[in-house]
């Protein structure tokens, strides 16, 4: 068994004034070279438990753990660093004049120390994830000109040029055509392999891509898991 | 003196106008409109007191910012909002019933008239000093953090998940703002100190949708139609705080009008 890189102990989570938990007793736990789905109907708790997974939301008992910290800890900040995430709402106000380049390299800039620059290799790592996302021809485009899919390409990309050890992805194919699934389903499963990351992805629609490569695919219902089919860790 | 004054304005309007963008841009309007009034607050009280014009300020201002900041991220807008309108109320009334309390003859005092409509006579020597290292310490922080507030402006919870404090980034800045209000409030008026927060960023997003751009138009902005309206109101001989507010505001709106004509003119040809 590889070490764990997410870990949820007999958690439940609640958002503010509603008294029926978001998240009922889940226990969770995820190796690293894991490439897990976690799929259930609208409002099961799926996107809930990739943000309780990262420190978004607190549970109110039991115990989360992200690359071995508590996500309670004020440490937590040293494990996001390196995580990644594609969050389900990432569509910009047709006014967002951040450029391409610029929202994929924040998230480099965001972890470096202050006064840092890009290097030469962020540079090389940018141009090569946007080539393999196809979106090398929009790097000076304003985020907002974009069609909802090319910003969904672009968030990928600043997911992914980070490198992380750790990617959460939630709905990463709501926007991108059909024929492109695929692609980019066979691209996060590279990335997971070869960098021995975890990757956890939510999806409503599990492409026959998908379900190939995902070493497990944990389904949700009313906030609470009920099937794990595969290995976590 | 006069030059004293003069470059007070222009630093302060553009510590002010810089400071207003990123409030803007972070969502803590309403914590800086609450703060500003308890400012004044804490300003109407030292009056009456005698005492200096920044602890008392500087100690209610920071206190609401910092513990409004702490409920930030754990409670809704519209509960925050809330608390900051509830937070403006109290203060605001505080500070009348201060000012109501002193001595009639005491509101023609430049110490009272500063706090209601502003006064130039309130820069002091001290207080021009700590505008200038209170701008030099935040524009350097601006230029050390610049790529970490960017990351936030764009998206707080994205920011979040990627590992930056955003509390801490949102603290600091309310921190800075608090300061910046106590040193500006007699300068400019505790009523309208506030406009010079606001109005510089809706002008930079009237006149660019580029948010690198924003900053710096804001900063001049700011810089420089603070000590005009200053001018002004010396010609004028109308109250400085006033003066300005009504300035920034009209310009603004004269902004706004003809990016307006020029978007239908250009339509048209």
């Amino acid at each position: 068994m590889g070490s764990l890189r997410i870990e949820l102990k007999n958690v439940y989570v609640t958002y503010q004034d509603i008294e029926r938990p978001a998240l009922k007793k889940i226990n969770l736990h995820v190796g690293e070279n894991r490439l897990v789905v976690i799929t259930g109907p609208n409002g099961s708790g799926k996107t809930t438990l990739l943000e309780t997974c990262l420190g978004l939301l607190k549970p109110f008992k039991g115990l989360v753990k992200l690359l071995g910290i508590p996500t309670t800890s004020r440490r937590i900040y040293v494990a996001r660093r390196q995580c990644s995430y594609l969050p389900q709402n990432f569509m910009r106000s047709p006014y967002e004049s951040y450029t391409v380049k610029q929202v994929i390299a924040m998230s480099l800039l965001s972890i470096k120390s202050s006064l840092s620059t890009l290097t030469p290799d962020d540079l090389c790592r940018i141009r090569t994830v946007v080539k393999l996302l196809g979106i090398e021809n929009l790097l000076s485009e304003p985020i907002g000109k974009l069609s909802g899919g090319q910003q969904q390409r672009v968030f990928l990309a600043r997911a992914l040029v980070r490198e992380p050890l750790v990617l959460f992805l939630d709905e990463p194919f709501s926007s991108i055509d059909p024929e492109s699934r695929e692609h980019i389903t066979l691209l996060i499963n590279e990335y997971t392999r070869e960098k021995n990351a975890t990757t956890l992805i939510v999806s409503h629609i599990i492409n026959k891509e998908l379900s190939r490569v995902a070493d497990a695919v944990v389904t949700m219902s009313n906030g609470e898991l009920v099937d794990v089919v595969g290995n976590l860790y | 003196m006069l030059e004293i004054i003069f470059i007070s304005l222009v630093i302060g309007g553009l510590m002010l106008a810089l400071l207003g963008y990123y409030i803007s841009k972070l969502g803590l309007s309403t914590i800086a409109f609450s703060a500003a009034h308890a400012a004044l607050a804490g300003a109407a009280i030292s009056s009456i007191l005698n005492s200096d014009p920044y602890t008392l300020p500087a100690i209610l201002t920071l206190f609401l910012g910092l513990i409004l900041g702490v409920i930030l991220p754990r409670t809704s807008i519209e509960v925050l909002n809330n608390l900051s309108m509830m937070f403006f109320s109290l203060f605001n009334s505080i500070a009348l019933i201060a000012i109501y309390l002193s001595n009639v003859v005491v509101l023609s005092t430049t110490r009272v008239g500063g706090l209601l409509w502003g006064s130039p006579l309130a820069v002091t020597i001290d207080r021009f000093v700590y505008i200038m290292i209170l701008t030099c310490v935040f524009i350097t922080y601006l230029m050390l953090t610049r790529s970490k507030l960017d990351a936030i402006v764009f998206d707080k919870k994205l920011a979040e998940a990627e590992g930056i404090n955003v509390q801490f980034y949102s603290i600091v800045i309310i921190t800075f703002m608090c300061i910046a209000l106590v040193l500006m409030l007699e300068v400019i008026g505790g009523f309208l100190v506030f406009s010079l927060l606001y109005v510089p960023y809706i002008v930079s997003i009237i006149v660019t949708s580029r948010a690198d751009i924003q900053l710096v138009i804001a900063g001049l902005f700011g810089a420089i139609i603070t000590p005009l309206g200053a001018f002004l109101s010396l010609i004028l001989d109308t109250p400085i705080g006033s003066t300005i507010a009504l300035i920034v505001s009209l310009s603004a709106i004269i902004i706004y009008i003809t990016k307006k004509i020029h978007g239908v003119l250009k339509n048209f040809i």
